[in-house]
């Protein structure tokens, strides 16, 4: 497990040093091709300003050429028109050989235009020679020394005061002419059509001409990234476009410095100063100060030159930092992970372990250690058997052959012995890894488990010790009353019997005091017959088994009365009945619960003159359990003696007075208590009584020990 | 005329003989009442063997049978007779001081004919025993027995 941690870990410090590799790589990439394009930028520059000074030096030499040809001398040292025929032929040629020429012409020193060829080659007729002495230009040639040339400003070409439309851009080459004598006798001009310049620059940047700019000495544009820009020094609308105003600072820096190379408006610009009086061989007289040639790179035209290689950096980048961060996450997740494992196998309160196939510990959790007392080392490479209770030695080196045939070990229990001795049942479940011919297995201490199991075990086997005893107590107890209930009568009988046989015998030759002694002897005789079945049947009914059904008290009650012959005993009496609620219970029980009471009540009422007895039961249902009462309104008790009531053979009344044996209110009790009710009387010596018996709704369960104990 | 069936009273206490002797009497009864003090001694006599070998007389009219005795108890004899084919008609009267529910149950269960509990009151003792007399003796038919 700890090899894919490694891997992961590799793996992410591969992926950042890619990373800070690849981003080094776009740095220096990146700066590589800025210096390459800034060099290009001033080798273009470079070869617009050759360019434009080429040009500038051509013209030159040309004007050298055309002032200085044969034929012009001649016509300025002769006048001779045939020279000046020649001069002008010289003079188309030469401007059908440069269709840049706009004009080439010689003003004589009063400014009239001698000779003029217009572009092509065109000659222009005499009448449409015009005087030019007013012109600047014409100006500033003529106080020229011989040799010296007027280089104009380039500027737009005006005709009539007006800028001649379409635009053309002009530039005006002169230079004095002197004949042999050394006589200044008029000038001669090239007019350049300085768009040539602009044009050349495509020769020389070829694809990127685009990006040639010129500005002049004041900062306005001659050639400008929109033609709206240019000439602002010659068109009223454009008088605002000059750098001097839209970039000062760079303004100040193309000012002072030759050449230069800035970022300017997200963007490169780079310049070199062109100085048109530094073309000639000679000294030349320029208008123009310096001119500005430059190339800017638009800061698109940046842009889109870094952004192919700052896309696809950002690409890799991006893929890089997404592997990157999941290889970090991966990372922290496996050691997440890991120690997830780690902590749960060692917090594990489970034995956990790691065997060889020999059965010898290889790992161990630090549980080991709790459960057994042994350090993790004093087990380690130690085998299983060493601490295995020799009983089960033989069983676990069993499990541990069908661990290793592929089998799992799902609850399998030795005993391990402790440092301190003694021996802990542990609850096996195990698996084989048969690549590795490891097993791992987790163990739980269940000794406590198995104590308590033992303890069931004695619990149970002493429950069963105890009923078996108690059933046979029930036994004797059953066979006790069968003894009673035969062997004690029999002499009660033969007492009675031969106490009858003496009545007879002795006939009339009895005298009272006799007959009276025989007779006590006869009732004490049936009297104690009375107690022993009274005895017998509350003892039975204490034990017998209670089943229990709906029970209709109504009907019961209608039983007992049959068959009381109560007619007999009370034939007055009034029955008051009012309707009962049907409950659950034992309904042989509770008949004889209706009989005692109602035998009570008959019995202690019949001395009344109006003897009544009511009979009721409602249903209470916060208590859940049916209330009964059977009142009469016979001789009554003292409430005095009330707990008395209930006892067995307790009697408030002597036998003199009422017979019985004060078993009824007793067995009563028994059954209501059975069924899980209570009992309760109230009593007015004179008035009567009244026996209240409850009946749960739901009965106690007839199963709970308390009420049976034999099988029934 | 055939003799008259005798009645075979099955009881070990004197004392309840007496009783039942005396109150036999006092009904006229014709029939002779033959005593056996336990159950094996009823079953030699019905058996007609050990002491009572060579009994001429006829097969009880009734025999009335107390349960608790020594040696062979009543439910045995009960058996021992109403098991054998030829005996089993003759009317077998329970005459015990037991009301338990087990030995009724088991008295029917092997075919007795009445079960009757001894009162513990004399005069109702008496009323009792004249009643059985009266009727097993007097009014109760059974098929003609043949002699064993």
């Amino acid at each position: 497990m700890r090899k894919s941690g490694l891997i992961v870990f590799v793996g992410g410090l591969l992926l950042f040093v890619g990373s800070v590799f690849c981003g080094g790589l776009y740095w220096w990439q990146t700066g590589q091709m800025e210096k390459s394009l800034r060099e290009r930028e001033i080798s273009r520059v470079n070869a617009l300003t050759f360019s434009t000074t080429q040009i500038y030096r051509r013209v030159i030499n040309d004007l050298q050429l055309f002032a200085d040809n044969h034929a012009l001398q001649d016509y300025l040292n002769n006048g001779e028109p045939a020279a000046l025929q020649r001069a002008r032929n010289y003079a188309q040629d030469f401007s059908r050989l440069h269709p840049d020429y706009d004009q080439v012409r010689y003003l004589d020193g009063l400014g009239h235009e001698i000779v003029r060829i217009n572009q092509g080659g065109i000659v222009v007729p005499p009448d449409q020679l015009q005087n030019k002495w007013h012109r600047p230009y014409f100006q500033q040639a003529k106080i020229l020394p011989r040799g010296q040339i007027y280089i104009s400003a380039l500027n737009l070409n005006g005709e009539n005061n007006a800028i001649e439309r379409p635009l053309k851009p002009m530039l005006r080459f002169a230079m004095p002419a002197f004949d042999d004598n050394d006589r200044q006798r008029g000038i001669c001009i090239i007019n350049l059509l300085a768009d040539d310049i602009f044009t050349a620059f495509r020769s020389y940047a070829s694809f990127y001409h685009q990006r040639a700019r010129v500005l002049n000495s004041n900062g306005y544009w001659l050639k400008a990234a929109t033609p709206g820009m240019e000439w602002g020094f010659m068109l009223p609308d454009r008088a605002g476009q000059t750098v001097a105003r839209t970039a000062p600072r760079m303004w100040r820096k193309l000012k002072h410095d030759t050449t230069g190379q800035i970022r300017h408006a997200g963007g490169l610009f780079t310049w070199r100063r062109f100085t048109p009086s530094d073309t000639g061989p000679g000294p030349i007289e320029a208008e123009d100060k310096f001119l500005i040639i430059a190339s800017e790179v638009s800061a698109n035209e940046w842009n889109a030159l870094f952004s192919p290689i700052r896309n696809s950096f950002i690409s890799v980048a991006l893929i890089l930092g997404v592997l990157n961060l999941t290889g970090l996450w991966l990372f922290l997740s496996n050691r997440k992970s890991q120690r997830e494992l780690d902590r749960f196998f060692t917090v594990n309160r489970d034995l956990l372990c790691i065997s060889n196939f020999a059965g010898v510990f290889k790992k161990l959790n630090p549980a080991w250690s709790d459960v057994l007392g042994y350090s993790v080392n004093e087990m380690l490479n130690h085998p299983v058997t060493d601490f295995i209770h020799p009983e089960d030695l033989e069983r676990t080196r069993a499990e541990i052959s069908r661990l290793a045939t592929g089998d799992e070990t799902i609850a399998f229990e030795n005993r391990y012995r402790a440092r301190d001795g003694t021996y802990h049942w542990l609850q096996w479940s195990a698996r084989a890894v048969p690549e590795e011919k490891r097993i791992y297995a987790a163990a739980r201490d269940i000794s406590i488990r198995k104590r308590s199991e033992i303890q069931i075990e004695q619990l149970n086997q002493e429950l069963q010790q105890h009923t078996i005893s108690l059933e046979a107590a029930n036994q004797e107890l059953e066979s006790f009353s069968y003894t009673v209930s035969h062997d004690l009568r029999a002499p009660l009988r033969h007492i009675n019997g031969f106490v009858g046989l003496l009545q007879r015998h002795l006939g009339d030759g009895v005298d009272d005091k006799g007959q009276h002694y025989m007779e006590t002897i006869s009732s004490a005789a049936k009297q104690m017959g009375m107690l022993i079945d009274d005895l017998l049947s509350f003892s039975r009914m204490a034990r017998a088994h209670i089943s229990l059904t709906k029970v209709d008290h109504k009907a019961l009650i209608d039983e007992v009365i049959h068959t009381g012959n109560y007619d007999d005993i009370s034939p007055a009496m009034d029955w008051q009945r009012h309707d009962l609620p049907e409950t659950i219970a034992d309904r042989s029980m509770l008949r004889q619960v209706w009989a005692n009471l109602i035998d009570n009540a008959v019995k202690y009422s019949r001395r009344s003159p109006a003897p009544r007895i009511e009979i009721g039961g409602r249903v209470d249902k916060t208590s859940d359990e049916t209330v009964f009462y059977v009142r009469d309104n016979g001789v009554g008790f003292d409430m005095q003696y009330v707990d008395k009531l209930f006892g067995v053979f307790q009697r408030l009344h002597s036998a003199a007075e009422f017979e019985g044996t004060g078993i009824g209110l007793a067995s009563v009790r028994r059954i209501i208590t059975r069924h899980g009710g209570r009992t309760w009387a109230e009593g007015r010596i004179g008035e009567g009584a009244t026996i209240h018996f409850t009946l749960p709704r739901i009965p106690r369960n007839p199963r709970s020990p308390e009420t049976n104990l034999d099988p029934g | 005329m055939p003799s008259l069936a005798p009645i075979l009273l099955v009881e070990d206490n004197p004392n309840d003989i007496e009783l039942t002797l005396a109150a036999m009497e006092e009904i006229h009864i014709a029939n002779h009442i033959d005593i056996a003090h336990d159950g094996a001694e009823a079953l030699d006599y019905i058996y007609r063997r050990g002491a009572h070998t060579g009994r001429t007389s006829p097969s009880p009219a009734v025999i009335l049978l107390d349960l608790k005795m020594p040696k062979v108890d009543g439910l045995e004899v009960l058996q021992s007779i109403k098991q054998d084919p030829q005996l089993k008609d003759i009317p077998m009267v329970m005459l015990t001081s037991s009301r338990e529910e087990s030995d009724l149950c088991a008295s029917y269960a092997l075919g007795v004919n009445a079960y009757v509990v001894k009162p513990v009151g004399a005069d109702e003792f008496i009323a009792a025993i004249k009643k059985l007399g009266v009727f097993w003796a007097l009014l109760n038919e059974t098929p003609a027995n043949p002699q064993r």
